[in-house]
């Protein structure tokens, strides 16, 4: 069964290194995200297991086969590798049906007839467009498209399905439906998902497994809760997450193993890990999530209001403490004044000590102010 | 992807044999000299075996009539029907084109030639062994010699022709065409695009011509010419002053008869005479021809050669051949519509009269009124006064 | 390892068929483009049989700077062959060029952006100058203009219908030259700067609106930048063509004596001065590559405006008011007389007998259907349509201008194929500048390069073929093919190919069945303008025929040249219907059309 393997892939565009060093397994029936910023080479490294472009350099298998490798000069052509690849603009093509977008890969694959109609209509049921069969791309809406493009990638039924940023030509809403039918997808097709984003909530939602990267490089590859919880660098913990996670500078005063005293906001701190902490430099970056940073009366931080922005279920606070803009979440609909003091409290074990130098992960624990 | 390249590689092959394939080689050159002494009857026979081999004879000329002969010639050997095929070619490009056809294996290159200018064809042709001159036995006696070998098909001639609407313009001296009344009057095609034309000016240079210039000069201005000072001989003067006044408003021979004729009195060309046949009926009579009024001291025009030559890859030399014979002769050069019931076309065979309702004149009649080329005077003097006259037109 | 890891770069380099299509195309465009390009250099400093030969008293072959000597430094020759014509030259191509934009971007404009009346009519009728042969438009002006004060004195339609005179500078000479280079050309201009004024994004002006600033000041100031690219590379089409235009000189400028560059290279070549005449020819070339250069650099600096081809909705159009009618007159006028005149002129001339007069009784079908009966006044055996020399020429033509076309029109979506994936690359930028590079080749100086190619000991074989003038023409022809094929691969996103890449359709398919349908209409206009090119062309084959009627066009020059008017104008009204009906044809049944292949 498909388990894609990449050792040491690197791709650069004449000096421009676009993935460096690049080594990632990909497990069976997985559903992969391939996450970062615009330009952090998610995309290339997705084109590159596909067989549409050519790294430079390293290895590639996908089930056990090598399709790429530079050493020995073996590049197979993204036809015999087994996979479906949808794009972000869909890339249907205009001059065809409905129907024939999608009986097109199979006639090339010397399908009957007989097979294509069923297959194609099997297609045309599972992403409810029946109705559209005979029209053309240009007479359906973004959403009908983005089906009509599904269906065509999942037709010849690959084992393997990369997905280039699918969903962000829809809009908001319909985005939010066509993510739950991908999930559903992914588990009705038994294949093996590998989909390209920018979106950190859609990568959440929708993976077994993130893979997060910055200019080229590999900077966390884990279950998106491990992502969310556990972030390998300052990098993964501000790209995760929304709203995004508090970073408060502290200085490292004492403390040995598992136990440190911190000093931030002029105070000192005791900070408990689960584990002792790794070497850092002294100067240490302390990361809180929103909701571990409750607003509170009698809490230890004293701030005040900057501005308030409710969004129903709940209420996303700025706060201003000691020249260090806060963010907490509120539970329902509150709604301070501006520059209205407010206190706020540090609980849970979930914060993270970063090194303030290389923005690695010294530990994982409790704060007590 | 391999179709592609298989196609690309299909394209540039078919693309060089286009020129390639070729039959095997006749020996053209001795099959010539036996065909001088052969009758017609004889050359008939051969050039219908010729025929029947595949051979098919391609004439290059540069006078249009040759397309009426050739149809009047297979019209005289019916088997040879449809086997002769006439492409008119320009005269500027005439010696290019064979000296690059003949011998190139290209399909449809030329058999036989019919071109003007013989020192170009001496140059370019005869020299470098890619035509043969040819001339049958049987027309010995009544070609003059020098008309032989290059065979001489026609002569052409270029005449004083005016426009009559407002009387006589008397000229009775070619010197007067050197005055200033005369600027933008007189109609002469491009000399340094037309070779004839050049040619003739160039003959004007030959001592022969200028003697008889001078003496024009005297008998026009009373005195002996002794302007050695700013020309090389008296020619030059005629030649610089004449240039100076000449019109260049028409690019062919056929528009300035046609233009002379419908245009303003008083106007005069010196153009290819056969030319007259253009010129609507309507409009024929404003044009007068200088000589048939008075002789004209120095000269009336002048006269060029039409030669025939046969291409040393034929396939077919006794056809040419033939076809040479039947252009020398009565039925060929007298044929209906061809060139003999043209003005100003004559045959170097001196049995041949000019029919009695053209008002024209023989071969004979012209010898001592027109200036005659001479291919090896041109070809040594080409160079000077091709530059001399270059600068002249230009400025 | 060194040579495995050569070997596998290799192999993943053609395993690309744009990597195979651009070597390929470099090869041929090098060996067609290039080489024929030294072969000339070196004809310049040879001597060649013939005058040369005589003059310099060496061996055919042999080095010399001789033809550099004469040409160059001042002298009486230098002047009169070379100095002065150049000057001519310069003046015909700068004002033709001047003019030609003036015209045609006047026309674009208030086609596009104004509310002009009988749109349809004006903008269908003004390409027409542009599918005649340049050398019949210059033809039809002396039939109208000449008069009994100039040249020979002869009556043209203008003083026999008004008694207007005009004076010999307006008939005769660089004026006209610049009139007539400038209206066959305009219709360039008009598609270029058209096809930018209808995509502009209509907010740009809008916006300027807004900011209340005045018609003229918008034009000024914000449509004229923007429509500057194109009006530079009009310019240096008409420039090329105009400096290098042969037929057109010929008929207007030898009644008083104006020669041009093309024209005095012909006749040095034919004079037996070729490595002078080779010389004019490469003068022409670098002029070429020099204006395109500046073009380039220009351009360059301006490039984002290039990309300032939006859509968009609605354009506002202007207004003209009570000056509506008038314009809408005038333009009507002005197309009705150089483009629908010239026709019915050449119509009315293919059936007359005696010239200027145009009485009933003088009219005969003759010059059309006549037979042998008076065929030793006019020297052709029939009418034109009973003509099997007419036929047979008219036969290659077609036949010449479908193959280009197939090759051309191939060749340049190919090009433009792979230009466009491998874009950036320095081979896609070579390929890119090679296939253009025929445009800057005058077509006289390119007729004469392959003379030259074609004379040499190897490639003799050429000479005078079809296949010769089929090379030829395709090679002249490709740069518009290979601009519109390169515009058009552009408007398709690659995803569309990988998409099927992706379900192993291999290259050829997905060209066939993708790319092409896609692309449908625009890569047809690249299939289209060959055709016209070639049907219209004769400058660049009048060299390269084996005789004078071997082609249609060429036949056409020879008749006006000899004076065989009325033939002269029946063919060339057959061109142009032929050219008219071939397009309308495509469009009826496409949609493509010849315009869409300039402008796209």
């Amino acid at each position: 069964m498909p388990h894609i393997s990449l050792e040491h892939i690197t791709k650069r565009f004449g000096k421009f290194v676009a993935v460096d060093d690049l080594n990632l397994e990909i497990d069976d029936r997985g559903f992969i995200t391939l996450l970062g910023p615009s330009g952090c080479g998610k995309t290339t490294t997705l084109r590159m297991i596909a067989g549409l472009e050519t790294p430079t350099e390293g290895r590639i298998t996908i089930d056990g086969d090598v399709v790429f490798d530079a050493a020995k000069g073996i590049n197979i052509p993204p036809a015999r590798r087994d996979i479906g690849f949808l794009f972000q603009n869909y890339a249907l093509w205009p001059h065809m049906t409905v129907y024939q977008n999608i009986a097109f890969g199979l006639e090339n694959l010397k399908w009957s007839k007989a097979d294509t109609r069923k297959r194609v209509d099997e297609l045309l049921a599972l992403l409810k467009i029946e109705e559209f069969e005979k029209r053309y791309p240009s007479e359906l809406s973004g959403g009908q498209q983005q089906r009509v493009a599904i269906a065509r990638t999942l037709a010849p039924s690959p084992k393997v399905l990369f997905m280039d940023e699918p969903l962000s030509n829809l809009d908001a809403k319909l985005r939010q439906e066509m993510r739950t039918e991908l999930k559903r997808l992914h588990s009705d097709t038994n294949s093996t998902f590998v989909y390209v984003t920018h979106d950190q909530l859609e990568a959440m939602t929708l993976s077994t497994r993130v893979c997060l990267m910055s200019g080229g490089v590999l900077q966390q590859y884990d279950p998106p809760l491990t992502v969310y919880n556990q972030p390998a660098n300052r990098f993964v913990a501000e790209f995760v997450g929304n709203p995004t996670m508090n970073f408060i500078p502290a200085d490292h005063v004492s403390g040995e193993g598992g136990e440190a005293v911190l000093r931030l906001f002029g105070r000192e701190a005791r900070f408990t890990a689960r584990e002792p902490l790794a070497p850092h430099g002294g100067k240490l970056t302390v990361g809180i999530r929103p909701e571990f940073l409750p607003i509170a009366e009698g809490g230890a931080i004293q701030g005040v209001a900057y501005s308030t922005l409710p969004s129903g279920m709940e209420t996303t606070v700025k706060v201003l403490a000691d020249g260090v803009m806060l963010t907490s979440v509120v539970f329902g609909s509150v709604d301070y004044a501006v520059d209205e003091p407010v206190r706020m409290d540090v609980r849970g074990d979930g914060i993270v000590l970063f090194d303030a130098e290389s923005g690695k992960r010294v530990a994982i624990g409790t704060l007590a102010l | 992807m391999k179709r592609i390249i298989a196609f690309i590689l299909l394209a540039c092959m078919m693309t060089c044999l286009c020129g390639v394939a070729l039959a095997d080689e006749v020996d053209v050159e001795a099959a010539l000299a036996e065909a001088e002494g052969m009758t017609n009857e004889e050359l008939y026979e051969k050039a219908k075996e010729e025929v029947a081999a595949g051979a098919q004879l391609n004439f290059y000329s540069t006078t249009s009539f040759a397309e009426k002969a050739a149809a009047n010639f297979m019209a005289a050997y019916p088997e040879l029907d449809g086997k002769v095929i006439y492409a008119e070619i320009d005269d500027g490009e005439t010696y290019t084109i064979l000296q690059n056809t003949i011998g190139s294996g290209v399909a449809d290159s030329a058999d036989m030639a019919l071109t003007q200018n013989g020192s170009d064809l001496q140059t370019f042709m005869l020299d470098e062994g890619l035509t043969y001159s040819y001339f049958p036995e049987m027309y010995k006696d009544v070609v003059d010699e020098q008309f032989q070998k290059p065979a001489v098909v026609t002569f052409i001639d270029s005449l004083f022709i005016y426009n009559n609407t407002d009387g006589s313009i008397e000229l009775t001296n070619v010197w007067q065409l050197t005055e200033p009344e005369w600027a933008g009057k007189v109609f002469f095609k491009d000399p340094t695009n037309e070779t004839v034309n050049i040619n003739f000016l160039i003959m004007l240079t030959s001592p022969e011509w200028v003697e008889r210039m001078e003496e024009a000069y005297k008998s026009y201005y009373g005195e002996d010419w002794a302007n050695e000072e700013e020309y090389e001989n008296a020619s030059y003067e005629w030649i610089d002053k004449f240039l100076a006044n000449v019109n260049y408003t028409y690019t062919s021979a056929s528009d300035m008869a046609k233009g002379i004729a419908s245009g303003a009195g008083g106007n005069l060309g010196l153009f290819v005479f056969s030319k007259l046949r253009k010129v609507d009926e309507a409009d024929r009579g404003n044009l007068t021809v200088v000589q048939f009024e008075n002789d004209v001291e120095g000269f009336s025009g002048f006269m060029y050669n039409v030669y025939a030559t046969v291409a040393k890859d034929t396939e077919c030399p006794y056809t040419c051949a033939l076809f040479i014979n039947y252009l020398l002769g009565e039925e060929g050069f007298a044929g209906e519509d061809s060139w003999n019931s043209s003005q100003g076309y004559y045959s170097a065979n001196s049995s041949i009269e000019k029919p009695e309702e053209l008002e024209d004149e023989a071969y004979s009649y012209w010898s001592d009124k027109l200036v005659f080329e001479d291919a090896a005077y041109i070809y040594d003097h080409y160079v000077d006064v091709y530059e001399y006259i270059s600068v002249r037109v230009g400025s | 390892m060194g040579e495995k890891k050569l070997a596998h770069r290799c192999k993943a380099f053609f395993s690309k068929p744009s990597n195979v299509l651009l070597v390929i195309f470099l090869a041929v465009l090098f060996v067609l483009s290039v080489l024929p390009l030294i072969t000339m250099v070196t004809n310049m400093f040879t001597v060649h049989i013939g005058t040369e030969k005589k003059i310099l008293r060496l061996q055919e072959g042999a080095f010399t700077w001789n033809h550099f000597e004469r040409l160059f430094p001042i002298s009486d020759w230098s002047v009169v062959n070379f100095w002065k014509p150049l000057g001519n030259s310069f003046v015909v191509a700068i004002g033709a060029g001047v003019l030609g934009i003036l015209i045609g971007g006047t026309v674009a404009w208030f086609i596009t952006r104004s509310n002009l009346r009988f749109k349809k009519f004006i903008s269908a009728v003004f390409v027409f100058p542009y599918m005649m042969p340049a050398w019949t438009l210059a033809l039809f002006w002396i039939n109208v203009f000449k008069n009994s004060q100039v040249g020979g004195g002869n009556v043209g339609i203008l003083e026999s219908m008004f008694g207007i005179c005009m004076p010999e500078w307006f008939v005769y000479g660089l004026f006209p030259m610049v009139i007539v280079i400038a209206l066959h050309y305009s219709p360039f201009a008009y598609l270029l700067i058209g096809g930018i004024l209808k995509n502009m994004d209509a907010t740009l002006e809008e916006s300027a609106t807004i900011l209340k600033a005045g018609r003229m000041k918008i034009i000024r100031r914000i449509t004229m930048p923007i429509v500057m690219p194109a009006i530079l590379s009009t310019f240096l089409l008409i420039f090329s063509s105009g400096f290098s235009s042969y037929t057109v000189p010929v008929f207007l400028g030898s009644a008083v004596k104006t020669f041009t560059l093309s024209t005095k290279m012909r006749a040095l070549i034919n004079a037996g001065y070729q490595g002078q005449g080779y010389i004019i020819a490469f003068v022409s070339i670098a002029l070429g590559c020099f204006i395109l250069g500046l073009n380039q650099w220009f351009t360059g600096k301006r490039k984002s405006f290039t990309t300032v081809t939006g859509k968009s909705g609605q354009v506002s159009l202007v207004d003209l008011k009570k000056a509506n009618l008038p314009i809408s007159l005038f333009l009507c006028v002005y197309v009705l007389f150089f483009a629908i005149a010239p026709l019915i002129s050449f119509a009315l001339e293919s059936v007359i007998r005696q010239p200027g007069n145009y009485s009933l009784s003088n009219m005969t079908l003759h010059f059309w259907i006549g037979t042998e009966a008076s065929a030793y006044e006019t020297g052709m055996i029939s009418g034109i349509l009973l003509n099997p020399t007419m036929w047979k020429a008219l036969g290659r033509q077609v036949l010449l201008a479908l193959i280009v076309a197939v090759i051309v029109g191939t060749s340049g979506m190919l090009i433009g194929y792979a230009c466009v994936r491998r874009r950036g690359s320095r081979l896609s930028r070579w390929v890119e500048s090679m296939a253009f590079f025929p445009y800057l080749m005058p077509a006289m100086a390119f007729g004469t390069i392959y003379l030259a190619v074609a004379t040499s000991q190897h490639f003799k074989f050429l000479y005078g073929t079809f296949g010769m003038l089929i090379l030829v023409a395709s090679i002249k022809f490709l740069p518009f093919a290979s601009r519109s094929g390169i515009n058009s691969m552009l408007q398709i996103s690659p995803e569309i190919e990988e998409a099927a890449m992706v379900v192993g359709v291999p290259w050829w398919k997905r060209m066939v069945r993708i790319m092409f349908p896609i692309q449908k209409s625009s890569i047809l206009s690249g299939y289209l303008l060959p055709v016209i090119s070639v049907m219209r062309e004769v400058a660049l084959f009048t060299l390269l025929v084996p005789y004078a009627r071997y082609l249609l066009t060429t036949m056409l020059f020879s008749f006006n040249e000899t004076g065989y008017s009325q033939y002269g104008s029946a063919v060339t009204l057959l061109i142009v219907l032929i050219i008219i009906l071939i397009n309308t044809l495509t469009n009826k049944l496409t949609g493509a059309s010849f315009d869409k292949g300039i402008g796209g």
